[in-house]
């Protein structure tokens, strides 16, 4: 059952889910078991728990272990009112024969990994903490033989192309005096590796981006160099959209009606800075939301996520002030810190012990070379690693800076909306006061259905940023549009749309992510990231497995995100299914039907053997 | 081959000889032989070191010194590696450096001048055409960057809402991962059809789209020739290229070739490869800041000449100029294919939201991997890719906009330029108008003071029924002028519209007058008073 908050006569659809701590655990017994003594055997990550004598690696395996068993239980009553009494989505049971409730709302039950002590036992190390699966030797070495058989290829190709004046890229060449436009490796690998398989990429889709699609059939005259949309088009189930709360799905009758007033009064856009004329009463009012959502004085919104990291970083730090970056940060920080002119320290990824000691060094010596103190540290890290699936040990972390004095930027992209019980991210998550977070960043793009980010903060840091930021002060607003559907959505997650709208998808998220999770653990794949994560990467390693996975998929109705090179190192390649409150648990059990056909089809099982 | 005797005897002599070197080893390498040979060796360097130590002392003396210092060399020596220096620290230093740190605040603290000012802030209520409602007040729309009216129109209107009924609002994913509606693909594809260019590449946004293009081809050590007055995005792109970068003086082509000559010079000298180093002219079209235009086709001369690529941001001089909006290239009848890499917005003259890129297949397929704004982020909505379409599509069939836009602007910068006590900086045909106060008035004046008195001007408007602004900088900016940076010169910034009427042009010419002389006025008397 995975709405119990609702009655009992739940659509057949819902009745078979199996929330309930003793059904997973037993019926993950079996087959679990042996995966996991093979996995425990090739797993660094079962032997590190233990070989690691400091006290942040045992502070950080508690405190993820609490977050994930007890969470739920600390805080699960929203603010939200008696849930009225129509919540009409296709995904959620109707509830119509709801009693109205006085008091506040039966909370609606989560379902977790790891209910009860004995589950805990019961479950394998890697299953707590998957990400840190490793790859096995087989797939290793097939994975750099794969490379370098495509690369060889590649440069036969390049030498006949060149030889015989026929090849498609031979316009590329400069004109006399002129360096070639692109250069080596990046252009190598864009013509001779990504083209062969750019099918898997871009593919367009012609429908709202809910739990079902409708994507483009593309044709191509040479060879995937261009690719040109056709009439056909194909049914998907969804498991690559950001869609976490499942906005795209009921945008008609959650949303709509609050959108579409704003086009009469607005344009879709104002043509104008913030600072200039580009603010409307729907940023104002949205700002204060959102502010008060997170929990924060003040917020600030951008019209883009990634503009939103790359302006706010240099009005914040410059020269003189250091930057400790976790080394999964996404690209925006990176922008953002290069463009700043601080200098940039990376601490392993997601590991407080290693930013106790990058922070202990830095302060210690100083700038380089002239051995003066920063004049500001600036800690950053994500709430959800968008490519490793991962939730941030922000419980660690903020112990850490805490200590030092140093600030703290939350870049919570993927984790606003989809971790906590009300949603409202990692602090909630992790059970960390957000006044301990200096800077909280977020983006409307995931889970709001929206686009643009914002900054929430002290109010004396927010009103420096509209003047400091160039975002703010040179880029045009956020569209009006946008303010209103992320102003709505915002609301049905707060509840005080009065419905437990909000509540449901929240749950729904976490159910289903939990769910996909648990089954794909079971299957013997390489799986990354943490559970009640929506990110689920699957590891796929071996170049050609990339192209295979996505079109088999593709082919069986499965739109599923597909990622290598430049996205992740090169020899880790994943596919990353993103889960969505949208989904009913039909889908998602059809989806893992799918998946697991392709698994046993492209040999993905690498926990249960070294050759997959 | 056993018929030949002779082969048949070499090759057995050859056996015979083996056999016996064997034998010969054999005996050598014997257990005993070994160990004769190793007993006697001391005695053998004894006998060898006395016959050195009669005969030659001073190679002894010479040698042994030399011994003794590769062992202290290698054994001895306390190596003292300055990057392992702090090493010496102990915890407890550590432990209270850490606690001697102190660091800066992280903004600094709250000015009440901010609630001020914020409290002032110019509110939008409502938009219809260029009226505007702020703070309950009804204005005429004089700053936003909506050029060609073409936001407002029920078209584009339109077009959103169906966007919005078929869609959604958010595309919910990055253009890689299924972020991609079919409206953003046929949007690029009329973007560059319009434009004549073989594709087109479009951002959620546009000053991302530029700071994105540029970094995606100048890499490090490559050479980028800039305008000194680029705009923000642009400055942000050099930045993260992390390429060599030089600077010519605003729209001066003399020193743009003096900058090009001794980089040619250098060559020269260096005796270095010019195909080696991918260089870039990099221009804005209209320039934001100044409001004037590049002279195009100097500078293709130059470019040529010197064999440079082009990459032209029109962001804002895009729909705003050229017999049909086409931008500058059409403007001064520059063929498109001297400009290598352009930037347009679609968020300024099509009044929708995002940027794009244009260029040949090879520049803009190349951005799909490399263009860190593209890749990295959530494409945009797809409502304004279709808006934009609708826009793009009256910009065709409408080119009349364009002459209005241009004849529009003309007629304000002349009626501006007659108030007393004000200058307009922009260029006449410049839908971006800059206006300061005259240097015989300002003389002697400082930045602040300036700003300050625009300010009011700005505020008189509002008051009179006007939004006008004037430019604003970011703090970080203002603050980089005492270190060097630049920064142009304050001003009222005014943004012209196709559909402004006469009269509403008047009336905002009207209001900036009395604004500025009772203003002026006010500031000299508190000048000569003070």
């Amino acid at each position: 059952m995975a709405f119990p908050g609702s009655p009992p006569q739940t659509s057949g659809e819902e009745a078979n889910t199996t929330s309930s701590p003793a059904a997973t655990t037993a019926m993950t017994n079996g087959k679990a078991r042996r995966s996991l003594s093979t996995s425990g055997r090739t797993s660094r990550a079962a032997a590190t728990p233990t070989s690691r004598s400091n006290p942040f690696a045992k502070l950080r395996r508690l405190s993820s272990r609490k977050s994930t068993t007890t969470a739920a239980d600390a805080r699960s009553t929203g603010p939200s009112s008696a849930p009225a009494s129509s919540s009409s989505s296709h995904f959620f049971p109707p509830v119509t024969s709801q009693p109205a409730q006085t008091g506040p709302p039966a909370p609606v039950k989560i379902d977790r990994p790891f209910s009860t002590v004995a589950g805990l036992r019961d479950m394998p190390k890697s299953y707590e903490r998957g990400h840190e699966v490793p790859i096995t030797w087989f797939a290793a070495i097939t994975t750099y033989f794969g490379y370098a058989v495509l690369i060889l290829f590649g440069h036969i190709r390049d030498f006949f192309g060149r030889m015989f004046g026929m090849s498609r890229y031979l316009a590329t060449s400069p004109p006399p005096g002129y360096a070639p436009l692109l250069k080596d490796w990046e252009n190598f690998y864009t013509r001779r590796l990504y083209h062969r398989i750019r099918d898997c990429w871009e593919r367009p889709v012609c429908s709202a981006p809910g739990g079902r699609i409708t994507v483009v059939e593309r044709d191509s005259p040479d060879g995937n160099k261009t690719m040109l949309m056709t009439k056909r088009t194909r049914e998907c189930l969804n498991l690559g959209s950001y869609n976490y709360l499942g906005f795209a799905d009921d945008w008609q009758t959650s949303c709509k009606s609050h959108v579409m007033p704003t086009l009469d009064n607005f344009n879709s856009c104002l043509c104008s800075a913030r600072m200039d004329l580009g603010t409307s009463r729907e940023h104002v009012r949205l700002e204060e939301l959102v502010a008060r959502y997170v929990g924060k004085e003040a917020a600030l919104v951008y019209n883009m996520g990634f503009g939103t990291n790359s302006t706010t970083i240099p009005a914040l730090v410059g020269r003189g002030s250091l930057i400790i970056s976790d080394t999964m940060n996404h690209s925006s920080i990176v922008a953002g810190s290069r463009a700043s002119g601080a200098l940039v320290r990376t601490f392993v990824h997601n590991d407080a012990a290693s930013l106790e000691r990058v922070l202990r060094d830095a302060i210690a010596r100083g700038m380089p070379r002239t051995h003066r103190p920063w004049r500001k540290i600036l800690v950053m890290v994500e709430g959800i690693y968008s490519m490793e699936g991962e939730i941030c040990n922000l419980k660690g972390i903020v112990e850490v800076v805490k200590r030092y004095g140093v600030y703290l930027y939350v870049d919570e992209a993927h984790s606003i909306g989809a971790l906590g019980e009300t949603g409202r991210g990692i602090c909630e998550y992790a059970g960390v006061d957000p006044a301990d977070v200096d800077i909280l960043m977020g983006t409307f793009t995931k889970s709001f259905g929206g686009m643009g980010g914002y900054i929430a903060g002290d109010k004396a840091l927010i009103q420096y940023l509209r003047r400091a930021s160039a975002g703010s002060v040179y880029h045009n607003s956020l569209s009006t549009l946008v303010c209103s559907q992320v102003y709505r959505a915002l609301r049905v997650i707060m509840g005080e749309d009065g419905t437990d709208t909000g509540r449901r998808k929240i749950a729904a998220l976490r159910n289903n992510s939990n769910h996909m999770r648990r089954e794909l653990i079971k299957m013997g794949c390489h799986v990354y990231g943490d559970y009640d994560s929506p990110i689920i990467p699957v590891m796929l390693y071996n170049p050609t497995k990339i192209a295979a996975f996505s079109r088999e998929a593709f082919t069986r109705g499965l739109a599923v995100v597909v990622v290598g090179f430049p996205a992740t190192p090169i020899v880790l390649s994943r596919t990353r299914i993103c889960v969505s409150a949208g989904h009913t648990r039909k889908e998602i059990e059809r989806a893992l039907e799918v998946i697991e056909e392709l698994v046993d089809l492209l040999r993905l099982r690498y926990a249960n053997n070294v050759m997959g | 081959m056993a018929a030949d005797p002779s082969l048949g005897d070499s090759f057995i002599d050859l056996t015979i000889a083996l056999e016996q070197l064997w034998q010969q080893m054999r005996r050598e390498l014997s257990r005993d032989g070994v160990k004769e040979w190793l007993l006697g060796a001391p005695a053998r360097y004894k006998k060898w070191w006395l016959h050195l130590v009669e005969h030659a002392p001073g190679h002894v003396v010479v040698e042994t010194a030399l011994i003794l210092f590769i062992i202290w060399l290698i054994f001895l020596r306390k190596t003292v590696d300055p990057s392992k220096e702090d090493s010496f620290l102990s915890e407890k230093e550590i432990d209270q450096l850490v606690e001697e740190w102190q660091p800066e605040p992280l903004v600094p603290g709250p000015d009440p001048a901010w609630d001020e000012e914020d409290a002032q802030a110019l509110v939008v209520e409502e938009v219809d055409g260029t009226r505007v409602v702020v703070n309950g007040k009804k204005l005429i729309n004089m700053a936003s960057f909506d050029f060609l009216g073409l936001a407002g129109r029920g078209e584009v209107k339109e077009a959103a809402r169906a966007a919005l009924n078929k869609y959604g609002c958010g595309s919910c994913g990055p253009r890689g991962f299924y972020g991609s509606i079919d409206v953003h693909v046929m949007a690029e594809q009329a973007m560059a059809a319009f434009l004549g260019a073989e594709e087109a590449i479009s951002y959620s946004d546009a000053a991302s789209s530029v700071s994105s293009t540029l970094p995606a081809f100048a890499k490090k050590g490559d050479l980028l020739i800039a305008d000194e007055g680029v705009y923000e995005p642009i400055q942000t792109a050099i930045n993260l290229s992390r390429a060599q970068v030089r600077y010519f003086r605003h729209n001066d082509m003399e020193d743009l070739e003096r900058v090009l000559r001794e980089v040619a010079e250098e060559d020269r000298r260096l005796d270095r490869n010019e195909r080696e180093q991918r260089r870039f002219i990099v221009v804005e079209g209209l320039y934001k800041n100044f409001g004037d235009l590049c002279p195009l086709p100097a500078l293709i001369a130059l470019k040529r000449q010197y064999r440079y690529r082009l990459y032209l941001d029109q962001t804002f001089s895009f729909g705003c100029f050229g017999t049909a909006g086409r931008g500058l290239a059409e403007h001064f009848g520059v063929p498109l294919a001297d400009i290598e890499v352009m930037s347009v917005s679609i968020s300024h003259a099509l009044g929708s939201v995002g940027g794009m890129c244009v260029g040949t297949s090879e520049v803009v397929d190349h951005q799909r991997l490399s263009g860190a704004g593209y890749c990295y982020s959530a494409s945009a909505p797809p409502f304004t890719s279709s808006a934009a379409m609708a826009a793009l599509a009256l910009l065709e069939k409408e080119p009349e906009l364009v002459t209005k836009l241009r004849e529009n602007a003309v007629w304000l910068a002349r009626a501006l330029g007659k108030i007393p006590g004000l200058k307009v900086r922009s260029q006449e045909i410049s839908p971006v108008l800059h206006v300061g106060v005259a240097e015989a008035v300002s003389n002697g004046w400082t930045r602040e003071e300036e700003e300050r008195v625009l300010q009011a001007i700005a505020r008189a408007c509002v008051d009179a029924g006007y939004a006008v602004v004037t430019s604003k900088y970011t703090v970080l900016d203002v603050e980089a002028v005492s270190k060097g940076g630049l920064l142009p010169e304050p001003s009222l910034r005014l943004a012209v519209s196709a559909v402004h009427t006469r009269a509403e042009l008047e009336g905002a010419v009207e209001a900036i007058r009395r604004g500025a002389a009772g203003v002026l006025k006010k500031h000299a008397g508190r000048r000569t008073g003070g």
